[in-house]
């Protein structure tokens, strides 16, 4: 589709440099990292530097029992030009999510929240109504909210309606490896978005991220894939490569798929005469 | 509104055209697009494209099957009044054409409306020209109330609002508004409303936009195809609509490609579009646009109608006065805005559709759910 | 002294300021979030903020997530 990059109004074809912005903020990579379930600090920096990512999401945890234990993030701090994301994974409901986006802000000195609420820890699948009650207030206050969602495309609207600075669809459950399964709910929301749209979770091949990018996705967050591959550093560089990849075939335009042009039924065009001037 | 009034970059489909004349295959590249747009519209609409009429009238039939089912709404036009104090030039209605000026009176109004309701329709459209002191926003307003309580589906055409004006037209009942940009090259527009309100361009662009944001239910937008580049208008419009669906996601469109025929009235169109073109419009737009209702209004002949009917268009008119009132009349008495060349009676049109496989629907919602002063059913 | 730290009795030295009880627990000079009483203390007021007894601290830090 010939969609707004980004969400906003074009001027003319750019071709060079093929940013995108949200909330604000430009940024040239498309490819958002999380930094859990890595092994350790060292290759989880690595993988954040393979990736290229500007948009790198982070939690909030207590303090724990051992002060003194590992600091996971203190190298990450120390990257250039990374934006630190805290979600609010942990949080059941859109007051525990208000709470940890708060006090996210403090610690991490950005705007930038990602709201991520999944009560069930099973499946944890985002709860629309919290979401969006979280949604609601945080933007209110000056958040650039990045909400994580279920591919709805009337949420969607919602969502963007009460302020979200982009839209998080899922791919399929996080950590499912299941891939782009609401392929048909995220073009609807594509259709339709002003929105940056942000695939988020769900995905295990770097083909996935490309797909989701040939689609017209804005750009896609990765974690599980990386984290829990044989190489996170090289599967980190490789994501990079296929969103690269997927949004230069979306900018190129896809060759149509084929079989449109048989005819079936006898003519229907045969009423049309030269009269009727 | 001066004539260096500038189209608005989000209507201006520029950027996704090259300048050059499409190829074949960027007809086929177009037809086999899974999301088409603007780019695709212009491939379907070049020269390049008329070989593939068949392709595609067999397309927009299938589109138009599984987004509106083999069925065709029905609605009745209502002209309430003729004042005007517009100059357009190619209207039947402009100020300086001596015709007789007439308003119903709102008992003559309950007349006509019960006339159509006897005709079997459900969703009436009414009509004025321009705002003036005979036929104002108070006197549309009060017709509204009328319409809204024999029908259930009440749409206006009849001049560029504010938002609160259309809230108060929602509230009493209105559900669509239609305005037509009639051509949306800010420079032809300018030469073609030579005088009166409606010369300005960028007011009556924005007001569709308001209607939605007032809570109008559906707006249905349009191109007078003759007065400017029928293509370029024809991508102009697609920007429109994809704008205010962005915009306004909870609201509904409609579109309609109102034909100048030269030899009624004294207005030649300066870019003529002959029936075959305006049936590849009809096909290309419903390709690119599958799920929004496509009208054809009684200005075009009986059998051109009888063969888009399905094919991309899935609204109709059917034994319309285009003069004020009339409904009583077997012929109307004075001119109408324009001529109807498919005079046939609403059984007959019906009888032709169901004929062609089509199920003529009058009724396509129950307004018992609106809200309890909003002018309920009796 | 007794304190309240992330929901369990905390036995405190120093209690001067949040950032004295900071680097007594070997938080010191690490990025935390401090929250006394329901109220987030910025960074910028540790060094003032006293704390008394029976004062609920708690403390955040960044960790790995998605």
């Amino acid at each position: 589709m010939n969609r707004e990059p980004g969400g906003e109004e074009m001027e003319g074809q750019d071709r060079v440099p093929d940013e995108w912005s949200v909330g604000g903020h430009r940024f040239s990579s498309r490819l958002l990292m999380g930094t859990g379930k890595f092994q350790d600090a060292e290759t989880m920096v690595g993988a954040v530097l393979a990736s290229g990512a500007q948009i790198v999401t982070v939690a909030l945890r207590r303090v724990g029992r051992n002060p003194r234990e590992d600091d996971m993030l203190g190298p990450l701090g120390e990257l250039k030009g990374i934006t630190l994301m805290p979600n609010t994974s942990g949080a059941r409901n859109a007051s525990e999510a208000i709470r940890a986006a708060r006090l996210g802000r403090e610690i991490c000195g950005s705007p930038f929240v990602k709201v991520e609420i999944h009560p069930n820890p099973h499946h944890l699948m985002p709860d629309p109504i919290e979401t969006f009650e979280a949604a609601r207030v945080l933007a209110a206050e000056g958040f650039v909210v990045m909400p994580y969602m279920p591919a709805d495309p009337v949420l969607a609207k919602r969502l963007e309606d009460v302020g979200c600075a982009s839209l998080m669809p899922l791919g399929s459950a996080i950590g499912s490896g299941r891939g782009l399964a609401t392929a048909e709910m995220l073009r609807l929301i594509l259709r339709e978005a002003r929105i940056p749209v942000i695939v988020d979770a769900g995905l295990r091949s770097p083909s996935e991220a490309a797909a989701a990018l040939e689609m017209g996705c804005d750009a896609v967050l990765v974690n599980s894939a990386v984290a829990a591959s044989g190489d996170p550093i090289a599967m980190a560089s490789a994501f990079a490569r296929a969103v690269g990849a997927g949004r230069d075939a979306h900018r190129a335009g896809l060759m149509p798929q084929g079989g449109g042009t048989a005819l079936a039924t006898s003519p229907l065009t045969t009423f049309l005469s030269g009269e009727g001037s | 509104m001066t004539p260096e009034a500038r189209m608005p970059a989000w209507l201006d489909p520029s950027p996704w055209l090259d300048g050059k004349e499409a190829t074949p295959t960027d007809v086929e590249q177009a037809l086999g697009c899974d999301a088409p747009g603007v780019r695709e519209l212009a491939a379907l609409l070049s020269p390049a494209a008329h070989p593939f009429m068949e392709t595609m009238a067999q397309r927009a039939r299938a589109l138009t099957q599984r987004h509106f089912g083999r069925t065709i709404s029905m609605y009745a036009p209502l002209y309430l009044a003729n004042y005007c104090t517009n100059g357009c030039a190619y209207c039947g209605f402009a100020s300086d054409r001596v015709q007789p000026r007439h308003r119903l009176e709102p008992p003559e109004a309950e007349e006509e409306l019960a006339m159509l309701k006897e005709m079997g329709f459900e969703e009436v459209l009414l009509l004025t020209g321009e705002r003036t002191s005979h036929a104002g926003f108070d006197y549309l307003l009060e017709c509204v109330s009328l319409a809204a309580r024999r029908f259930h589906a009440v749409g206006v055409e009849a001049f560029p609002m504010t938002t609160r004006e259309y809230a108060l037209l929602a509230e009493a009942g209105c559900s669509g508004v239609t305005l037509y940009q009639e051509t949306y090259d800010p420079r032809q527009y300018d030469r073609l409303h030579r005088w009166g309100p409606k010369k300005d361009y960028l007011d009556r662009l924005d007001a569709p936009a308001r209607a939605m944001e007032a809570g109008i239910r559906t707006v249905g937008l349009g191109v007078l195809l003759g007065l400017s580049d029928p293509a370029f208008d024809a991508l102009c419009l697609l920007r429109h609509a994809e704008h205010l669906r962005r915009n306004h996601w909870k609201s509904g469109i409609t579109l309609s490609f109102p034909r100048l025929r030269p030899q009624s009235g004294n207005f030649s169109a300066m870019f003529p579009v002959d029936e075959a073109w305006l049936a590849r419009l009809v096909f290309a737009v419903r390709i690119v646009l599958p799920d929004v209702p496509l009208l054809l209004s009684t200005r075009e002949r009986p059998e051109f109608r009888d063969g888009m009917a399905g094919l991309g268009i899935s609204k109709m008119s059917a034994g319309s006065r285009t003069s004020v009132g009339g409904y009583g009349e077997a012929e109307p008495a004075t001119e109408g805005q324009f001529q109807v060349s498919d005079k046939r009676s609403v059984p007959e049109f019906c009888s032709m559709l169901r004929n062609r496989g089509l199920e003529p629907v009058f009724k396509n919602w129950d307004s018992v759910f609106r809200d309890a002063d909003g002018g309920g059913h009796g | 002294m007794n304190l309240i730290v992330n929901g369990e009795a905390y036995e405190a030295e120093r209690l001067e300021s949040v950032t004295a009880l900071l680097e007594e627990m070997g938080v010191g000079g690490r990025p935390v979030v401090v929250v006394l009483n329901d109220e987030v203390v910025p960074a910028s007021s540790w060094g003032a903020c006293g704390l008394r007894e029976g004062d609920r601290v708690e403390l955040f830090r960044l960790v790995g997530g998605g």
